[in-house]
């Protein structure tokens, strides 16, 4: 046993001395930066063709027209290639299939900011919005996490939407100002026109 | 406890604040100046990793300066930023946790001496923190290793300030758990 100065001190050690920081390197992470910034486009195309839609499905017929040349003429080989045919379709569709996952979370973050962006009726209704937020955030994080965002258009609007909602969550009760600078700036992002683009025509839970 | 987030100058941060939206990179570097070494700070406390502080901190600027046009000033820009920089990193971490297990000094640190020896505690403690739970390390680092108030947390990680003060405390009993026997107090606190 020990007295509570003795462990008080410890802890505070410890805590100062956990993965104490070295200075930052400043100039090599604003070049970093800079060098991110210029090739955005660049990064951000090269990810969409990994993720294209297009490209899985063309992808998956030349796959499947190469196996069905080998069955016929190395048949011996045919059922090896169709294996691996079968596994790189899978591969691919991944992401397809979380996207597709994604959905229902997207159809309820278009009804949130929709409701947001009328106005709250009441304070029990922005307290709703705010929890309403606060549980959408969570989900955005958890896909941002998962193969969804792989999709470099998915994860740019992931990203927007969960900044949009950290924002929602954090604002003032009542400040109507805040409201209306967040709606801008989720109207200058387009951030719910490419939600809306994501969901499937008769999905969507704001018009209903 | 006064808050400790760098606040600046308002004016001249607000100054630089309209000069980056307009599109000069000198005020977004001044920007960037005066906030970097927190927010490296705070990567590098969470991740312990050089190259992913690094990484979170870059992304935690990039997001901020993409966003900016949406920055009213409603909160301090050091609030702000440092709520965009946990985010990065709390999310980052999870990703990375994926691909590999993250090395820790403590697994080649060997626990030599007596039990109760204040160097053989403090191997213990530096396990235990790393082994908290990202949101409760995350509080407890803040807080203890890095002099942020609870409400700067409470702001920084959108939660109430009530929820900051109660993390903290589940994490030092954790910690005082981790410590078996040597953390009882001779009152008879666990």
């Amino acid at each position: 046993m020990m007295d509570e100065d003795r462990i008080g001190r410890l802890m505070r050690e410890a805590a100062r001395d956990h993965h104490a920081p070295p200075p930052a390197p400043k100039d090599r992470i604003w070049e970093g930066i800079q060098r991110r910034r210029r090739a955005p486009r660049r990064a951000a195309i090269s990810r969409g063709l990994r993720a294209n839609w297009f490209w899985i499905p063309a992808a998956a017929l030349i796959l499947l027209v190469g196996v069905l040349i080998g069955r016929e003429t190395l048949r011996g080989d045919a059922e090896r290639q169709l294996g691996e045919m079968q596994r790189r379709f899978s591969e691919a569709g991944r992401g397809e299939v979380f996207a597709a996952a994604a959905v229902p979370f997207l159809s309820r973050a278009d009804a949130l900011l929709t409701r947001y962006r009328g106005g709250p009726r009441d304070t029990q209704d922005r307290n709703e919005i705010r929890d309403w937020a606060g549980s959408l955030l969570a989900e955005t994080r958890l896909l941002l996490d998962s193969p969804a965002a792989d999709d470099a258009e998915m994860r740019l609007l992931l990203m927007d939407l969960e900044l949009t909602l950290a924002r929602i969550h954090q604002a003032p009760a009542g400040d109507d100002a805040e409201r209306r600078v967040i709606t801008e700036g989720m109207e200058d992002r387009g951030v719910m026109t490419r939600l809306r683009a994501r969901i499937p025509a008769g999905q969507s839970l704001a018009s209903l | 406890m006064n808050d400790t987030l760098p606040t600046g100058d308002d004016l001249q941060e607000r100054e630089f604040i309209d000069a980056a939206l307009a599109g000069d990179v000198m005020a977004e570097r001044a920007l960037y100046e005066a906030h970097v070494e927190r927010v490296f700070r705070l990567a590098y406390r969470m991740t312990g990793d050089q190259e992913l502080a690094e990484d979170f901190t870059q992304e935690a600027f990039l997001r901020a300066f993409q966003h900016l046009p949406g920055f009213r000033g409603q909160a301090a820009f050091a609030t702000w930023l440092h709520s965009i920089a946990s985010s990065v990193v709390l999310n980052g971490l999870r990703r990375v946790r994926r691909w590999r297990q993250m090395e820790t000094w403590e697994e080649k640190a060997p626990e030599t001496g007596k039990e109760d020896d204040d160097a053989v505690l403090k191997i213990k403690l530096d396990r235990a923190i790393g082994a908290l739970p990202d949101d409760l390390r995350a509080v407890f680092l803040m807080h203890d290793a890095e002099g942020y108030t609870h409400r700067e947390i409470a702001a920084v990680l959108a939660i109430p300030e009530g929820t900051a003060k109660a993390q903290l405390a589940r994490a030092r009993q954790r910690l005082r758990d981790a410590l078996g026997e040597a953390g009882r107090t001779v009152g008879g606190e666990a």
